[in-house]
């Protein structure tokens, strides 16, 4: 019962920041940027989107888990990194915490990740012998590593949303 | 300016650059010349590597070899995006190119995952002995995680082989237990290090006489492809 409660908390508090961010066009175009940044890095890397010789784009059936996962990705990044700007620029922090920072850059770490496995392609071409090596143990663990960087992202996601609406709660004079 | 504002223009502009860095490396480097320019043919700094070194040295090859198009394919059985071109790419171009004497396909041994590279490249030239090579290479890369997974990869490419019908079971093990083409996939790569490819999969689309040759790097959509090769097969 605590557990569902805390759930339905956090998940209440990601939904108000999250409305917070989108009535607020700056933000809402810096979220919609950053994500369709990091939709088109992932799909550039994941070889699902070319730009010459013509501009292409196609999912074969392999490449279904991994695009469904970097969409997720993408908009989590959007949500995360354009949440932690609102924060710095709207609310008066005496002092940026250390949670917020760890929140945020967990949240780039998580994606460069994410990104990494996709990166086995220059790994092999720079490193050689152990860059293919390392291209072999990304691509194996391509699904739980993506996973692992989604879970980053949400766990970014609501220590910045809690942040920014903790700072609309008002305190009881009791 | 505010703090704030400084680090909100350094989100966005990592972001930006980081992009910007990604499309560069791919996009711009999707289409090359390796052997020279679009209308002469051979470069004088690149004429050692003719066309018929691409074409005449017992490389696996299907279709018409007087087609007017070649379609050099550089590849290894472990590159996952190999393994996706030869699943959803390669049976389109077969079907509306190759089979109809438009373009003849030749495959070239690019090798950087190691040692089961070379074993599988090998294999699959003892294949090719017995005309059955593009049997095999679609079994290796349907099947890639049983020979890359295994721990005695020569005895999975031999179970694999087996899937191959009316394939001499007995004369593809001696080949592969006799190393006869240990330094095939050497041999390929030295000539894809020297023609400047380094990625798997990468693409030369050549004409007949060996000029106006195009290069694609990466897995790329049918789409990409029969635009290409169209636009070829009309110039000729």
């Amino acid at each position: 019962m605590i557990l569902v409660n805390s759930l339905t908390a956090s998940i209440g508090s990601i939904k108000i920041a999250t409305s917070m961010l989108l009535n607020n066009r700056v933000h809402a175009a810096i979220m919609i940027g950053i994500a369709v940044a990091f939709w088109i890095a992932f799909n550039v890397l994941d070889q699902l989107l070319f730009f010459s010789p013509f501009l292409d784009f196609y999912l074969p059936n392999d490449a279904l888990p991994t695009f469904v996962l970097s969409n997720v990705t993408s908009v989590l990044m959007g949500l995360v990194v354009s949440m932690n700007i609102y924060i710095l620029r709207n609310l008066k922090l005496k002092k940026i915490s250390a949670s917020m920072f760890s929140g945020t850059s967990l949240g780039m770490i998580s994606s460069a990740c994410a990104s990494c496995t996709a990166l086995s392609f220059l790994l092999v071409s720079t490193f050689g012998v152990a860059g293919a090596v390392a291209s072999n143990l990304l691509s194996n663990f391509q699904i739980p590593l993506r996973l692992m960087s989604i879970g980053l992202l949400i766990w970014a996601l609501y220590s910045s949303s809690r942040k920014l609406t903790a700072s609309c709660m008002i305190s009881n004079p009791d | 300016m505010k703090r704030s504002t400084v680090y909100s223009l350094g989100i966005i502009t990592a972001g930006v650059v980081l992009v910007g860095v990604i499309v560069y490396i791919f996009a711009g480097g999707a289409t090359r010349n390796p052997l020279g320019n679009n209308n002469g043919g051979l470069s004088a700094n690149q004429s050692r590597i003719s066309f018929e070194t691409l074409t005449s040295d017992g490389s696996p090859a299907q279709g018409d070899p007087s087609a007017p198009i070649t379609l050099v394919e550089f590849g290894d059985f472990q590159c996952e995006f190999c393994a996706r071109f030869a699943k959803e790419t390669e049976p389109r171009i077969y079907q509306n190119y190759i089979k109809t004497g438009k373009v003849n396909m030749i495959f070239k041994h690019l090798v950087h995952y190691g040692s089961d590279s070379d074993l599988a490249a090998s294999a699959s030239q003892c294949a090719n002995d017995q005309d059955k090579f593009w049997d095999y290479y679609h079994i290796l890369y349907t099947d890639q995680d049983s020979f890359m997974l295994s721990h005695d990869t020569s005895s999975a490419l031999k179970n694999l082989a087996s899937k191959i019908d009316g394939l001499d079971l007995q004369k593809f093990d001696s080949c592969v237990d006799g190393g006869a083409y240990k330094d095939i996939a050497k041999k390929d790569t030295k000539l894809a290090d020297a023609l400047g490819f380094r990625d798997t999969p990468t693409f030369l689309i050549v004409k007949s006489d060996g000029s106006s040759p195009q290069t694609l790097v990466g897995a790329y959509p049918f789409a990409t492809f029969k635009g290409l090769l169209d636009k070829e097969i009309g110039d000729v």
